[in-house]
């Protein structure tokens, strides 16, 4: 039997798998302000590959919304331009 | 240092994190409005949720057809709301686009009211079972409660207007990691309505964006484009300008492979 993570509530029927889930989590849920700077790092996803989930705001400024491994984990780079942004950082 | 409690699906892919935040489901929103469409501006349906954490899901099913393509919009805390929630509740907003089938003989899509689905981060409350906390000391993943399931990934290639999906049973899509990225939530990408301002006339408008729905086993993107054409209200791009169908990736979420609703 493969190994993995599966889980069943209280009734009994089975809710998580994690060998048939799709390969992603959330790994956080960004605002970042009216032209700030911010930058997000990402030890605890090393290897992994990081995806932008746009959710609300400044959709006009979102294309400056940048990912790359330099360090040796995802890190999410958020140019100060623009109006609010709300995002997510998604892993897989 | 890397997650205390991880997990993999066979291709290797990461599919739980103790880091990650794995969001349980909520319930379904109350529609509390409708404003009809008219042939100028385009109606919608508002939602309320009321939830006491900072971030939510919402979901309505993919369209099977482009001509019921009802999409969430956006997904807010009411803004009259300052300082702490009252009840320690936050008011949650959804708002509801097109969809209904049915059209303006303007073009201009009816409202639809479709059931909306709510998914949010965990919050700490007292239960039995796995509870799972990150390194933080924060709770990242109570599964007493049903999970969010991610089913499918997938992406629009430059100038397509289909994709292969995994799943016929995608709740919808969230756009991800795309030039002209989708609204999280969403069925359809973004589009933009005004009843005339700025250079237009009183009468004109404008819109961009796409029809999502589903067929079988694969995702269709109907690109919008009418009258006039922005990508933004003060940056005005020219109709030729735009690339309608660009690169853009998704997300196929579902309530897991056992359990329907």
């Amino acid at each position: 039997m493969p190994e993995g993570i599966q889980v069943w509530n209280a009734s009994g029927q089975p809710i998580f798998n994690s060998l048939t889930a799709l390969g992603v989590v959330i790994a956080q849920t960004c605002r970042v302000y009216n032209m700030q700077a911010v930058t997000y790092t990402f030890p605890d996803f090393a290897g992994r590959t990081a995806r932008i989930n746009w959710m609300s705001g400044d959709l006009f400024h979102f294309v400056g919304i940048t990912v790359d491994y330099a360090l040796g984990y995802p890190r999410v780079t958020v140019p100060a331009s623009g109006g609010q942004k709300i995002f997510q950082v998604m892993m897989s | 240092m890397p997650a205390a409690i991880q997990a993999f699906n066979s291709a290797g892919l990461l599919t739980f994190s103790s880091e990650a935040q794995t969001l349980r489901y909520l319930g379904t929103a109350t529609l509390v409005q409708t404003v009809p469409s008219t042939n100028f501006v385009a109606g919608y349906a508002k939602y309320r949720f009321d939830w006491a954490g900072d971030f939510i899901i919402a979901a309505i099913d993919c369209p099977t057809s482009a001509n019921t393509s009802a999409r969430i919009e956006s997904v807010s805390i009411d803004p009259s709301i300052v300082g702490p929630p009252p009840g320690g509740l936050w008011p949650w907003d959804i708002i509801v686009r097109q969809g209904s089938g049915t059209f303006q003989s303007s073009g201009i899509p009816n409202v639809a009211t479709p059931t909306v689905r709510v998914w949010g981060y965990v919050i700490n409350e007292a239960t039995s079972g796995l509870a799972v906390y990150n390194a933080s000391g924060q709770l990242t993943a109570n599964f007493n409660y049903q999970p969010l399931y991610f089913t499918g990934m997938s992406s629009f290639g430059d100038g397509d207007t289909s994709a292969a999906i995994q799943t016929q049973s995608p709740f919808l899509v969230i756009g991800a990691n795309s030039i002209y990225p989708m609204i999280a939530t969403s069925s359809v990408g973004y589009e933009e309505w005004t009843p005339g301002n700025g250079g237009f006339g009183p009468y004109d408008y404008y819109i961009y964006g796409y029809r999502m729905y589903r067929s079988g086993m694969t995702l269709y993107r109907t690109p919008v484009v009418d009258q006039y054409y922005a990508l933004y209200e003060d940056a005005y791009v020219a109709p030729s300008l735009i690339n309608y169908t660009p690169p853009q990736s998704f997300f196929l979420i579902d309530f897991g492979p056992y359990l329907a609703f």
